[in-house]
C-alpha cells in the first residue's frame, strides 16, 4: 500500500514535469490537498530533487499558480523530508528490528535488540524491542522455537517474510503491514475494555 | 531513502564486537573502492559465529541500508531475483532479463549494496552468475556470506573469483566480545574471569554457544539467589558436541 507521499512521488517520476493542479489531479482518489502538495513539492525543490521552472510571487501561493516544477534527480523511494529539509526519522527503528529479524531468523528480543542499535548513532531500548517482538509474534509472523521461562524470554524464527516494509504497530494497537495492506492482528473488545479503568 | 546517512561512512560508530567491526571495515572497503576495482566482498566462517548478526548490520537502514537476501537450497535465478525485488519493495514483473534490468536500474539509481547469506546454497548452481552479472552491470557492492568452504568453493569459478575485493574470515568470539555480550544477556550478573576463560575455552569461541551459557550462568545465579558467577560453580556448559559414550 502506498503512503500519500509513495503516490505522489510516483506520480511525478512518471510526469517529470508538474504543477500542484497536475500532481492533485494525478494522484487521484483518496484525494490530497492542494497544501499538502505544495508543500512536498517545495522541499523536494529545496532539497535538489526539483526544479522550478517559472518562479512567480510568494512560496506559499505556488499552490494558485501555474508554476512547473521538473525532476532533475531521481530515487526509487519518494524521499522522506520534512518540511525543514531534515530526514524523517519515524519509522527506523522498525525499519531496523524488521531487517534484523529476517537477517537473524532465530531469535529473542534481545537480539533484536543488541542488532537493530546502531552504536551512539541509534540505540534500541530492551522495551522497544520486547513489545514490537510480542506484538508480531501475536500477528502470527513467528514460530515459537521455545517458550519464554521466568528470566529467559520466548525464542522465535521468522515464517512470514511478507516484504521490505516493516509491520507498523498503530496508535490503536494493532499490527498493520503495508506490505499486504491488512490488519495482521487486533486487540478483541474485551482486551480494550480491560485497559479502561 | 537513497543515500546512506552519515552514519555509515562518517565513522564515530562504536563497534559491538569483533564481527561487526569487522563487516563495518569490509562494507567501507566496497563502497568506497576506487573506479575499476570489483566490488564483491566475501564474509565466512563456522556457523554460530555470528555472521547473520554481520549482515543483520550491513542491512541497517541507518547504516549501510544494504538489500538482504538470503538463499535457499532450491534457489533458481529466478526465483533469486524475485527474492532481490521482494526486499526492495518492486514487483518483479516479465521474464529474467526484465527483472534484472529492473535491479540493476534501482541499485544504480540508489548505491545501495546487496547482500547475499547463506551463498553456499547456490555456490555450485548456475545463479550464482546471476550475482556477477548484476555486478558488472550495476557496480554496486556485493557481500557474499557463508560457511567456511566459501572461498574453496568459489574460486573453481574463475571469472567469478577474481572479482572479488576482500575475503575477510569471521572471527572468534574474544574476550571484550564476551563482556559485552554478557552485560546484553546477563546483565547483572558478575562473571568471574576464570569462568569467563573456561566458557571460551569450551566453546571455541562460537558467539552463539557462548550466548547460551550465558543463559545457563543466568539461571544458575537466579537459582541460588547471587549475583555473582565463581568459577567453580557447577553449571553444566554447552559445547555443541555430541555425548560420548558416557559411564561406560
Amino acid at each position: 500500500m502506498l503512503t500519500p507521499r509513495d503516490r505522489m512521488w510516483a506520480f511525478i517520476r512518471k510526469a517529470r514535469k508538474v504543477t500542484c493542479q497536475q500532481l492533485q489531479e494525478g494522484v487521484g482518489s483518496p484525494h490530497l490537498n492542494l497544501e499538502t502538495i505544495q508543500d512536498y513539492l517545495l522541499v523536494l525543490c529545496r532539497s535538489g530533487y526539483l526544479k522550478q521552472l517559472n518562479k512567480q510571487g510568494h512560496d506559499a501561493r505556488v499552490r494558485f499558480d501555474e508554476v512547473h516544477f521538473e525532476l532533475v534527480k531521481d530515487s526509487i523511494e519518494a524521499p522522506r523530508i520534512n518540511k525543514e529539509g531534515g530526514k524523517v526519522t519515524q519509522g527506523v527503528v522498525t525499519l531496523a528490528m524488521w531487517r534484523a529479524m529476517k537477517a537473524i531468523k532465530e531469535f529473542d528480543y534481545r537480539d533484536i535488540q543488541r542488532a537493530a542499535s546502531l552504536g551512539d548513532v541509534l540505540q534500541v531500548s530492551a522495551q522497544t524491542a520486547k513489545s514490537y517482538v510480542v506484538l508480531l509474534a501475536r500477528a502470527g509472523y513467528f514460530k515459537t522455537v521455545r517458550a519464554a521461562k521466568p528470566g529467559i524470554p520466548a525464542r522465535y524464527r521468522m515464517v512470514r517474510d511478507t516484504g521490505h516494509h516493516a509491520p507498523a504497530i498503530t496508535r490503536r494497537k494493532c499490527v498493520f503491514d503495508r506490505n499486504t495492506g491488512a490488519f495482521t492482528w487486533q486487540q478483541s473488545e474485551q482486551e480494550v475494555c480491560d485497559g479502561l479503568q | 531513502m537513497t543515500k546512506k546517512m552519515a552514519t555509515a561512512s562518517g565513522g564515530g560508530v562504536i563497534a559491538p564486537t569483533s564481527n561487526i567491526g569487522l563487516v563495518h571495515t569490509l562494507m567501507e572497503q566496497l563502497t568506497g573502492r576506487a573506479a575499476g576495482l570489483p566490488g564483491i566482498g566475501a564474509f565466512y566462517g563456522r556457523s554460530g559465529l555470528g555472521k547473520s548478526f554481520g549482515a543483520s548490520y550491513a542491512s541497517h537502514p541507518a547504516g549501510f541500508n544494504g538489500i538482504y537476501v538470503s538463499c535457499r537450497s532450491f534457489e533458481t535465478k529466478k526465483s533469486f531475483a524475485e527474492q532481490i525485488c521482494k526486499s526492495i519493495g518492486i514487483t518483479a514483473k516479465g521474464n529474467i532479463p526484465l527483472i534484472v534490468d529492473a535491479i540493476v536500474e534501482v541499485l544504480s539509481i540508489t548505491n545501495r549494496p546487496l547482500i547475499v547469506d547463506e551463498v553456499d546454497y547456490i555456490v555450485e548452481s548456475r545463479t550464482l552468475e546471476l550475482i556477477r552479472d548484476i555486478h558488472d552491470a550495476s557496480g554496486a557492492a556485493i557481500l557474499l556470506i557463508g560457511e567456511e568452504h566459501l572461498p574453496a568453493k568459489l574460486k573453481r569459478h574463475e571469472r567469478f573469483d577474481n572479482r572479488v575485493l576482500t575475503w575477510q574470515p569471521a572471527a572468534v568470539c574474544s574476550s571484550g566480545d564476551f563482556d559485552l555480550l554478557a552485560k546484553q544477556y546477563a546483565g547483572d550478573i558478575q562473571v568471574s574471569a576464570d569462568l569467563k576463560k573456561r566458557v571460551l575455552a569450551e566453546t571455541n569461541g562460537i558467539t552463539r554457544r557462548v550466548v547460551v551459557n550465558l543463559e545457563n550462568i543466568k539461571r544458575w545465579c537466579d537459582r541460588k539467589g547471587v549475583k555473582e558467577a565463581p568459577a567453580n560453580c557447577d553449571v553444566d556448559l554447552y559445547t555443541g558436541r555430541a555425548p560420548g559414550r558416557a559411564g561406560l
